[in-house]
């Protein structure tokens, strides 16, 4: 086989296997109950009457309160960690190597185990119940990961380029918003795309901490009707498809972004 | 410099280190649901050395020895692949890309929705083998298929991140050296695995790291697809931590298992940092 065909061939069988998960979960979501259990593949007569049922006040407030816990977490955690991560690339010696250590040690603690102390200290705070908790509790869950995300990016700047910014004067915060933060946009933005793709999708916090089915994000709605006998696939496929066409919106702007943004993240 | 540490600093240590120093005191107390808000008493490691004998615990970590294994071996090796499809550009490649990477993009949960309807004797795959004829299979009901196929869906995910990582290093390859090897009549299998391979070395090293640490606390795929069932045939350490907490109520089994997931996933990535930096030097 020549190495054009090769490549032809592969890329064929990428695209099935990636494309087609999702062409068949929108055509489950078009589908009548009858014509689920009929097993008719992508062969059969579409109808919204699924969207129609899910589709309603509830499900839109859901949306709205996905997009407050989301965005906030996102601002949350890069007000935190844009400034942290700059601080790991600039300064040399022990301190940064523990403080990486112990991001590290953070970012591969099962979220699970976090669960019953963050419940205690968002209780303290009487933050259970809001949404404010779970921006919270998701901020740090998330930080670590920004942090080392967006480290490489402010490691790739040039010392030359903020020394030039010291002679004429500027000061070490001026030289940081001024100077450093737009060479990093990329890098910024990679994270934040990220982060609010993580916070959109978290259920455990969010289904843990919130008691209030007005205050419930999207996740929550999918994750706790999956378990549930008798489950109508052709709703929860539209609901499926609902939760992520935000995701799809976002990633049509960012996939350049990500694609270049996440080799360089994860590799230094 | 300090002050820019210090924000995120604070914030760790009130809502990530102290529920981490919580977890593992948890771990070496008495805690369930009758004290949980009251007093903890102190039992040293014998909660954890209890916990660590159960079958339970065993069947869990022979299960999440399976799972990484498959994640970590699919995804890698299924990036590999694919990067090398995609390498050479042509068409379709960067919509291949971008339609890879929002898999990865989009939630566990969203996947696992997904896929387990695709999984269901209704879905995808059993409709796609009926037309060779193949009687349905229940992927997520029957023996080991559930954990396997969990891990395989996860795997799915883990393989785009792994492409793009493999293509950007690709990439980056000295492209006179590689026409150097066609010159010298090289074929194209050989060039992987006498040129290619090898400079790829540092990247796979990198990668096997990080999806294993990924894959070790992986918890949303088994949550949705198949909630460590049936029974507990897909029930891998985190996941056996959450349930002896939040099913059982065995607050402080479940914090031992998650103690020594934690040890583990740390024993297993300095083991494998040594030997590789063995290797290197012999």
């Amino acid at each position: 086989m020549t190495r054009a065909l090769a490549a032809r061939t592969g890329t064929a069988l990428l695209v099935v296997i990636y494309g087609l998960p999702f062409v068949w979960l929108v055509a489950t979501s078009l589908k009548s109950d009858t014509e689920i259990f009929s097993a008719t593949g992508l062969i059969f007569q579409p109808t919204i009457s699924a969207y129609q049922t899910v589709v309603n006040a509830d499900l839109l407030r859901s949306c709205v309160n996905s997009a407050i816990i989301a965005a906030g977490t996102t601002l949350l955690t890069l007000l935190l960690a844009t400034p942290a991560a700059y601080a790991l690339a600039r300064v040399k010696g022990m301190l940064v190597n523990i403080g990486l250590g112990a991001l590290i040690l953070l970012q591969i603690t099962p979220q699970p185990a976090t669960l019953i102390p963050l419940y205690r200290v968002l209780g303290g705070w009487n933050l259970l119940g809001t949404q404010l908790g779970v921006i919270l509790a998701d901020s740090a869950l998330l930080l670590p990961f920004c942090v080392l995300i967006v480290r490489p990016f402010f490691l790739s700047v040039p010392l030359e380029v903020e020394e030039a910014g010291v002679v004429d004067g500027a000061s070490r915060w001026r030289v940081f918003w001024q100077i450093v933060l737009p060479i990093t946009l990329n890098g910024i933005a990679t994270g934040a795309t990220i982060i609010f793709f993580i916070a959109w999708g978290e259920f455990l916090y969010a289904i843990t901490f919130l008691s209030d089915p007005g205050q419930y994000p999207i996740s929550v709605l999918i994750a706790g009707q999956i378990g549930m006998y008798g489950i109508r696939w052709s709703n929860m496929m539209a609901i499926a498809v609902v939760a992520s066409l935000p995701i799809l919106a976002i990633y049509a702007y960012t996939h350049r972004l990500l694609r270049d943004g996440l080799a360089l993240g994860s590799v230094r | 410099m300090g002050l820019y540490l210090l924000p995120a600093a604070l914030f760790l240590a009130v809502l990530a280190l102290y529920p981490f120093v919580e977890l593992i005191h948890m771990s070496v107390s008495q805690v369930s649901s009758d004290n949980i808000f009251g007093d903890w008493p102190f039992i040293g490691a014998a909660g954890v050395q209890a916990v660590a004998g159960t079958a339970d615990f065993r069947e869990a970590a022979v299960n999440s020895l399976i799972y990484v294994g498959l994640v970590v071996g699919v995804g890698l090796g299924g990036g590999l692949a694919a990067a090398l499809v995609l390498w050479r550009g042509g068409p379709l490649s960067g919509f291949t890309l971008a339609l890879m990477v929002f898999s990865w993009a989009l939630p566990g949960l969203i996947n696992g929705v997904d896929w387990r309807f695709l999984l269901d004797p209704r879905g995808m795959v059993d409709t796609i083998l009926s037309v060779a004829r193949v009687a349905p299979i229940y992927w997520l009901v029957e023996g080991r298929l559930p954990l396997i196929s969990v891990a395989l869906v996860n795997a799915w995910t883990v393989v785009p991140f792994a492409t793009l990582v493999f293509r950007a290093a690709l990439l980056d390859m000295p492209s006179e050296v590689l026409a150097a090897a066609e010159v010298d009549g090289a074929r194209p299998r050989q060039t992987l695995r006498y040129i290619v391979l090898p400079l790829l070395r540092p990247t796979i090293l990198v990668l096997t790291i990080l999806s294993l640490l990924y894959a070790f606390k992986s918890f949303d795929f088994i949550y949705i697809m198949t909630f460590g069932g049936p029974g507990t045939a897909s029930t891998t350490l985190p996941f056996l931590s959450y349930r002896l907490a939040f099913e059982l109520y065995q607050f402080s089994n479940g914090a031992a298992v998650a103690v020594i997931t934690l040890g583990l996933i740390i024993l297993m990535a300095v083991f494998y940092l040594r030997s590789v930096q063995r290797e290197e030097r012999a």
